[in-house]
């Protein structure tokens, strides 16, 4: 059975090579300066702000969901479009506001207000009918209601609140599309490794970003998750008051979802276009397929009762991405500026979200089932022949929401391939921080562009018929 | 379809690409042409010489732009032991020396036929004089007018309170127009004064910011979001800027050059194209592609006629050049980052 364990522990390693070789090349040492010490405190004090606003907006948000179900992929739109689409959308829409230091908590908090709302409505529905009932024939202040339900939706409060801190804290393109004024830990690294390539400043800044990744990992693994979404026989009731607010914080998701995709009326750069999103999309279907195969062998080792792509999900998942781009870059900069290099670094960091979105479908077949099936096929032909075919649509889904991930992903193309093959992506980002009217104008039309293809993608992939095992 | 067989129809097309994009990259590395790198804002001239190299020497030369000048030299430092490059155009004077320090260059001491010795800046011989022009003021004469301003003399002018909201000059961290403008300043002014007016120009700036190179403030002041800008005196003669004017009490004189890289793939061919780039017919390219005054007396020059001429020129100081890492560095963090 140790066979099957060999490709997650190849996986893991390759994945974790990148950040030996950075302590190879530049030593665990810390070396902190002034500067370092107020870009570290910025970094966590904007992640505690955003996660603090998201979780007030995703809590305006969960009446209107409640409610009006048909809101909620209008406001989850700016959760799922490139970060880059929605950030420029926030600029247009706010202007220079978004420059300052709370453009960066408003930024986040209108990608992860959604997100937040959706787990604390699962968490809401999860509560049982009976408590609901008792607790409005029962008590008669609103206040103490209140109290009961939040005591219910505690799980989900510290769970949306902690996994949007470590977000926050390792956000990359926000920071960087606001003008770099105030830079996060990660942006630092992406400065430092390319325009001070000359300076050895980001040996500095190694030790502190695993240290940092070690301490985001660590409250993860004890915080539980919240109660998975399972409708209530009935909707919670929400008041009229409650409703009307929760509205008018959407009608804001509505105009933010407009200037989102405003600049597709204007097309500006068409024919310089073409190259890098053809570059995008090669890179997005050998990233995707090969993200196919790492889960496929992630559940063969699970078939066998191996922990280890579980573990690796939790080592990968609050892992600083400009390290991970930097190391891969010393690791295979033979093929530096190559669409090769983005492809197989978009592949390990693809692969353990791509996991995260299978492993419950999976979890969902019988046990009895899966070890029948192990049993007399062996884990390899039972999960090629029987599971891809059960988990089916999952697959797919999970395939295409791997192409919307890379169609997105900025860091590694701007750290992996400047001055060789450009993707969508990174060429919106070049434009919009070029500082140049026109250039930036063509920079809108890219980022509404590449938010279409992913949210189109995205939408694709809820229209797949799901099966009793589907996300 | 089963989800085996669409799964299949997957992976099919992934290892068509695979094939093809490790092809790309396998020619990338392994084949006979030479590459050359510049920044984006001389990219009229890095194509118009390799397409010139290519039809007389027979070989296959392509120019891929880097942002700005400051940004590629970095990349060069960061990719020096296996470079996908193998010459590089737009060096700056007063940011050549980290490449030498990081041993990123050839130096094959060539003698070139035609070059002025005082062209040559670097004593070493790895980078060599590829074109010059001045870096100074310059701004928009119909916008002013408009808003009823005198134009700006003097660095100092540029402090007034009328000129608030309407002055830039590109990001040193990733241009080398920006980096000339911080060495200016230094010269000028003395480092501690230099950066009081810094900070104090910061006050200035106009709503666009900085711009991250030529081609972005280029852009700017062609739509008129900037009137004032440390800048090219050749805005002054561009017709994409008609209304720009220079003022021409003072400016700095910002050359550059080109280099081989030492661990170039084609490093005999990449020393056969700085010769050809110092050559009367590599010259003959520099004034009508990229606005820049050539080193070789005897080449061609037309759009550089009405070139303002400044009355005092500053000329960069080598002893200033161990600093530029740390000014960039203290202009992210104190200027960019307030």
């Amino acid at each position: 059975m140790r066979r099957y364990v060999i490709p997650p522990l190849f996986f893991l390693s390759a994945f974790t090579l990148p950040y030996f070789i950075l302590l190879a090349r530049y030593g665990a040492f810390l070396r902190v300066d002034s500067y370092l010490l107020w870009v570290f405190a910025f970094t966590g004090a904007q992640a505690a702000a955003s996660a603090a606003l998201s979780l007030a907006v995703g809590l305006a948000l969960v009446p209107a969901y409640v409610r009006f179900p048909w809101v909620k992929p209008v406001t989850l739109v700016p959760f799922f479009a490139p970060a880059l689409s929605t950030v420029d959308a926030l600029i247009r829409l706010h202007g220079d506001f978004m420059y300052g230091p709370w453009g960066i908590v408003v930024a986040h908090a209108v990608y992860y207000g959604p997100y937040v709302a959706l787990v604390v409505e699962s968490n809401l529905r999860s509560i049982p009918a009976d408590l609901l009932e008792a607790a409005d024939l029962y008590v008669r202040r609103a206040t103490a209601r209140l109290r009961i339900i939040f005591a219910e939706l505690r799980p989900a409060v510290l769970y949306s609140f902690f996994t949007v801190f470590i977000f926050s804290f390792l956000s990359f393109t926000t920071p960087l599309l606001l003008g770099g004024r105030y830079p996060t830990l990660e942006l630092l690294v992406y400065i430092y490794a390319t325009s001070f390539a000359s300076t050895d400043l980001v040996a500095g800044l190694v030790s502190l970003g695993l240290l940092s990744s070690a301490a985001l990992a660590l409250p993860l693994l004890r915080i539980p998750a919240p109660p998975p979404a399972e409708p209530a026989p009935r909707a919670p009731a929400v008041g009229p008051i409650p409703a009307a607010i929760s509205l008018g914080a959407t009608a804001y998701f509505f105009v933010v979802v407009f200037h989102v995709f405003s600049p597709l009326l204007a097309p500006r750069g068409v024919d310089a276009m073409v190259q890098p999103l053809f570059n995008s999309f090669a890179v997005a279907l050998t990233a995707s397929a090969a993200v196919l195969l790492v889960l496929l062998s992630f559940l063969v080792s699970d078939s066998v009762g191996s922990r280890l792509p579980a573990l690796t999900y939790v080592v990968t998942v609050s892992l600083s991405k400009s390290l991970f781009a930097l190391g891969f870059f010393h690791m295979a900069q033979p093929l530096y500026g190559t669409l090769l290099i983005l492809t197989a670094a978009h592949t390990l960091v693809i692969a353990p979200l791509a996991y995260s979105l299978v492993k419950p479908a999976w979890e969902k077949i019988r046990i009895d089932a899966r070890e029948a099936c192990v049993l007399y096929l062996g884990p390899l032909k039972c999960v090629t022949r029987i599971i891809s075919e059960a988990l089916g649509p999952t697959l797919v889904q999970t395939w295409l929401v791997a192409i919307a991930s890379s169609l997105s992903e900025t860091t590694l193309a701007l750290m992996l391939t400047t001055g060789g093959a450009a993707t969508l992506s990174a060429e919106a980002v070049r434009l919009l921080t070029s500082r140049a009217p026109d250039l930036v104008e063509t920079g809108h039309f890219y980022s509404a562009a590449l938010a279409l293809l992913a949210l189109a993608l995205l939408a694709a992939s809820r229209l797949i018929k799901p099966r009793p095992y589907s996300i | 379809m089963s989800i085996r067989a669409l799964l299949a129809a997957v992976f099919a097309v992934a290892v068509i690409l695979v094939a093809m994009l490790a092809l790309q990259a396998y020619q990338q590395t392994t084949e006979k042409r030479l590459i050359i790198v510049g920044p984006q804002g001389i990219s009229d001239l890095g194509k118009a010489l390799a397409q010139e190299f290519s039809r007389r020497y027979g070989v296959n030369a392509t120019f891929v732009p880097l942002g700005g000048a400051v940004e590629m030299v970095n990349e060069l430092v960061r990719n020096k032991d296996n470079p996908p490059w193998d010459v590089a155009i737009g060096i700056p004077e007063f940011y050549y020396t980290v490449l030498i320090e990081r041993e990123v260059l050839y130096c094959p001491g060539v003698k070139i036929d035609g070059v002025p010795a005082e062209e040559y800046w670097d004593a070493r011989g790895c980078v060599y004089p590829l074109d010059k022009s001045y870096i100074g003021i310059v701004y928009n004469e119909t916008a002013l007018a408009r808003l009823g301003l005198r134009p700006p003399e003097t660095l100092d002018d540029l402090l007034r309170p009328e000129y608030k909201g309407l002055v830039t000059y590109p990001n040193p961290v990733t241009s080398g127009t920006g980096l000339a403008v911080l060495s200016w300043v230094m010269s000028v002014k003395g480092e501690e004064e230099g950066w009081r007016h810094l900070k104090q120009l910061a006050g200035q700036i106009a709503k666009v910011g900085y711009p991250s190179g030529f081609t972005a403030t280029r852009n700017a002041l062609k739509r008129g979001d900037v009137v004032v800008a440390l800048s090219w005196f050749s805005h002054a003669i561009d017709p994409g800027t008609p209304h720009m004017r220079a003022a021409t009490s003072s400016a700095f004189l910002y050359r550059e050059g080109v280099a081989v890289l030492k661990n170039s793939k084609n490093r005999d061919l990449a020393v056969e194209f700085v010769k050809f780039a110092l050559s009367k017919e590599g010259q003959d390219l520099v004034d009508p592609y990229n606005y820049m005054l050539p080193v070789r007396p005897d080449a061609k020059i037309e759009n550089n006629k009405g070139l303002p001429q400044p009355q005092s020129v500053v000329v960069y100081n080598p002893a200033l050049g161990s600093k530029a890492d740390e000014w960039r560095l203290r202009w992210q963090r104190e200027i960019a980052g307030g």
